[in-house]
């Protein structure tokens, strides 16, 4: 997507404006509304609420929380045009799947509250802050269709054509969905993946990660080393992340198709948390040369630990292992013996990423959906995954057993002075044993304390005899 | 067969489907190489595209990739292979001279390495 230089109005549908003109009503209390619309806050302009026909609201594909789902959704369908009807129904759905437990709050909350706060609406009836509680109030007027409180929403119509001001552009309507939305107030935050791509869309069309961040109530009057910081973790948490992402769904010929990652919040095997620690791994020991050398790992062996990292994230789960996430974040580590990082780069070297195409298709000629294919790929490639990943991690814990002395006495003392060693809990029978125990320990103590004296006098006298 | 080009001081590279391995593009993309979907090729960022040039053929080479390298490649490629045979020739002089072995029929002076045109490397022992 090009960056845009100037500000672009987003398109009016002109029947749509005419509707809502003309089927809205002025019975709200209280009446007016001050929304962080361009100045509108530091002004204190109040706009009106308007009670609006749910059934002439329509939500807004360019919603943050289901960024995912409509970019893989185009993807791999079709374009989903906001103003037909099944575009309508996809993106209800979309919101529906997105975060069920929440949405069984809002339920309930709106069922016995009503509607609080009013929506924003486009002056052609597009939600840009409300999607979800239009999807709740759907839901519960088609259940009980006689009660107009669900029939109904509040809303403030930003300013259209004729409208002082003009309508709003593309970014300040971004804008607005990031002050209303994105911004993590307890009450509606996004699932990382998706707050990811919509920061990233959010950049795309001009606004900056800087601003965006400025936007946000939590780094108002932040200073500038506050504010870099939280530009360089967001990089951190999302966009490195992300670009993870997008060269792991090329990796696997599915470019844009980033359902596949997770689906969100309550997709509990998502493999979200294993981009954030890969990337994590990436930028802190792969663009690190010292790290580079430090582990012996070669520029020109990341290209095939990245392959197969990728492998394994797709795999998720491996047995007796620690979780994909994990793994992920010891990857580096992995990689420090040589046989661990011959092992690591084994996997991308056995591992074909695509199956062929003919097994795509089930005997009958039926195509395989994504999950499918993911556990045909699963099960023709998991012996090799695991088998390898495997050996780097016992050659990983090999070298970790091979402790210098100074870590032995450390993790010695460690456990001498740990809060379970209460003597007075030991059992009648075990006092002699322990007092045995605690004799050889003192012996064995006072031996490496003459040691130690002997070979720090004689390093003494050498220093000595130097000068 | 994949092609190594550069274009306005960026390497470029233009492979075929089926060229490229994704531990390959994962590798070009850890060295800054992007995907320009709209032309299907990797393009490293602006800068000093010989060492990078450099990089990318050898490891090529080294993964058995087949890959034809443009004009202007090659010569910045045959420039950084003499500038390294020099210093290696240089390195090897140093250890002769540092050992009471030098004999200088096995070092070519900068005067004669000039004339032929190769990239000099000065020695101040």
């Amino acid at each position: 997507m090009t960056a845009i230089t100037k500000p672009i109005t987003r398109e009016i549908i002109d029947d749509f404006a005419k509707e809502i003109r003309e089927k809205r009503r002025k019975t709200v209390k209280p009446s007016k509304e001050v929304i962080n619309f361009r100045t509108d806050v530091v002004d204190g302009v109040e706009r009106d609420v308007w009670r609006v026909p749910i059934e002439i609201l329509r939500y807004r594909k360019d919603n943050g929380r289901i960024a995912s789902d409509v970019l893989d959704y185009e993807r791999n369908v079709g374009v989903l045009d906001e103003r037909d009807d099944y575009a309508q129904g996809e993106t209800r759905k979309f919101l529906e799947q997105k975060d069920p437990e929440r949405t069984a709050v809002l339920i309930n909350s709106i069922k016995h509250a009503g509607q609080q706060e009013p929506a924003i609406i486009t002056c052609d009836g597009f939600l840009i802050n409300g999607n979800r509680r239009k999807m709740v109030m759907d839901k519960l007027h088609q259940e009980d269709p006689s009660n107009d409180n669900f029939g109904y929403m509040k809303v403030v119509i930003l300013p259209g054509k004729d409208d002082e001001g003009g309508p709003p552009t593309l970014l300040e309507i971004e804008k607005i969905e990031n002050r209303y939305q994105l911004q993590s107030d307890g009450k509606s935050e996004y699932y990382g993946f998706d707050r990811a791509l919509s920061i990233k869309r959010k950049i795309e069309l001009g606004f900056s990660l800087k601003e965006q961040l400025r936007d946000d109530p939590h780094f108002a009057g932040a200073t500038k080393a506050k504010l870099e910081k939280a530009i360089r973790e967001h990089t951190k948490n999302y966009l490195k992340p992300l670009e993870c992402v997008d060269r792991y769904l090329k990796q696997f010929g599915r470019d844009g198709l980033y359902r596949t990652i997770s689906a969100g919040m309550s997709d509990r095997e998502g493999r979200w948390q294993a981009f954030i620690d890969y990337s994590n791994t990436y930028t802190r020991y792969f663009n690190d040369p010292k790290h580079l050398i430090e582990y012996g790992i070669a520029e020109d062996e990341i290209g095939a630990i990245e392959e197969s990292a990728f492998d394994v994230i797709r795999l998720r789960a491996v047995p007796d292992m620690p979780k994909v996430h994990v793994i992920m974040r010891n990857l580096a580590k992995y990689c420090r013996t040589k046989e661990g990082k011959k092992a690591i780069k084994k996997i991308a070297e056995e591992v074909d990423p695509v199956l062929p195409t003919e097994e795509h298709v089930t005997d009958d000629g039926r195509g395989l959906a994504i999950p499918e294919i993911d556990a045909k790929w699963a099960a023709r490639n998991k012996r090799s995954i695991i088998y390898h990943l495997k050996k780097a991690s016992r050659s990983h814990e090999t070298l970790k057993e091979k402790e210098t002395p100074l870590e032995l006495l450390e993790a010695a003392l460690k456990k001498l002075t740990h809060d379970d060693m209460d003597v007075g809990a030991l059992g009648t029978t075990d006092f002699a044993k322990a007092r045995e125990l605690v004799v050889s320990i003192k012996t064995r103590a006072d031996e490496l304390e003459n040691e130690i004296y002997h070979y720090r006098k004689e390093f003494k006298k050498l220093k000595l005899k130097k000068t | 067969m994949i092609h190594v080009l550069t274009e306005n001081n960026r390497l470029v590279i233009r492979a075929e489907q089926g060229d490229l391995a994704p531990r390959h593009q994962s590798q070009l993309a850890y060295w800054g190489f992007q995907f320009d979907t709209s032309s299907g090729r990797f393009v490293a960022p602006p800068g000093d595209a010989e060492p990078l040039a450099q990089k990318v053929t050898a490891y090529l080479g080294s993964c058995g990739c087949s890959y034809q390298a443009e004009a202007t490649v090659q010569s910045s490629l045959a420039k950084h292979e003499a500038a390294e045979s020099s210093l290696a020739a240089a390195l090897v002089a140093g250890l002769d001279l540092k050992s009471g072995s030098f004999v200088t029929d096995h070092f070519k002076t900068n005067h004669q390495r000039s004339n032929q045109n190769q990239p000099v490397i000065s020695l101040s022992l």
